[in-house]
């Protein structure tokens, strides 16, 4: 097996996930935290998808750490207590049982980059062909968002709108100034 | 010192949202990171203690901004419906010549309405974490 870049950086990627246990301090939880998103965004760019890399890179190292710096105002790291051992049992488990069945759900895709893989067969070739004929857009990944499924975009973005609204409304009655 | 090394960030962050907002038919990007471009250009100074009042919003003015944002979208959407096509089907709108030209027009301003919802959304989420870094400096 010949030594592919990919390889490094998902090694890197499950350090990270396993640094972010042994971390104590929150601050470099948040920094390790930003690294793990880093590191999946050039994953994503190296896999071809390049505006999902753009994405986590954005919203995952940048947009997530300012708020959990943002966070990290309310908490006064001398009064947090780690869990008592069941607790933790009781919390690691359902972590690990999720994983095992994401695992287990993986085995059963279709290689990367696989022709024959069904979404490939199925409505991939008619968006791709047809982005530039039918709204003048190279890329076919905006002409799918904000087209040809634009209804799921529109959901998405009031879903995003409704939980900002809703932290608005929990957070202001703690002791902010109003918003 | 920090606001010196700032003042020309800000200017390529903001530029650079735009660009890539109006340039999301030919690369990579769209409406959602530009939105959070634009929001992390308003957020980056207010971590050094420094509030522009130009080019950035209170946080009020950050929750109407992705309310608007959200309306812009549904009332393209909505706007199809009106002339009796399906939901969000640009070419039934006025804003191009040919079929393409209206759908493209389309896609660029429900872009535009992503955008400002999410700058808006990420701004006003800011603002309610740290209502102290956020307040405090203002004159």
């Amino acid at each position: 097996m010949t030594f592919q870049i990919e390889h490094l950086l998902t090694v890197m990627v499950a350090a990270s996930a396993l640094a972010l246990i042994w971390v104590r301090d929150l601050f470099a939880v948040v920094v390790v935290l930003s690294v793990y998103s880093g590191l999946l965004a050039i994953l994503f760019a190296l896999m071809g998808a390049v505006d999902v890399a753009f994405m986590e890179a954005v919203v995952g190292t940048t947009m997530s750490t300012v708020c959990f710096i943002g966070l990290m105002w309310w908490v006064d790291p001398d009064e947090l207590t780690l869990l008592s051992a069941p607790r933790r049992l009781l919390a690691i488990a359902p972590a690990v049982g999720l994983g095992g069945l994401l695992l287990y759900g993986v085995m059963a895709l279709p290689p990367f980059g696989d022709p024959a893989a069904p979404p490939m067969v199925h409505v991939s070739p008619a968006y791709i062909q047809g982005s530039v004929a039918d709204m003048a857009t190279p890329n076919v990944v905006a002409a799918v968002l904000a087209d040809y499924r634009s209804f799921d975009t529109m959901i998405e973005t009031a879903v995003v709108v409704a939980a900002v609204l809703a932290c608005l409304l929990v957070l202001k009655h703690r002791d902010v100034p109003s918003v | 010192m920090l606001r010196v090394v700032l003042a020309p960030l800000l200017a390529v962050l903001y530029l650079f949202g735009v660009y890539v907002l109006i340039h999301g038919h030919y690369g990579p990007g769209g409406g959602f990171v530009a939105g959070i471009l634009v929001a992390a250009a308003m957020i980056l100074p207010r971590l050094v203690g420094w509030a522009p009042e130009r080019l950035s919003l209170s946080a009020r003015g950050a929750a109407v901004t992705a309310v608007a944002g959200i309306l812009l979208f549904a009332a393209l959407g909505g706007g199809s419906l009106v002339v009796g096509q399906p939901l969000l089907d640009y070419a039934a709108l006025p804003i191009g010549t040919t079929v393409p030209a209206r759908r493209s027009m389309g896609i660029l301003l429900i872009e535009v309405g992503v955008a400002l919802a999410v700058a808006g959304s990420m701004l006003a989420l800011f603002y309610a974490l740290t209502g102290k870094l956020g307040e405090a400096h203002r004159p």
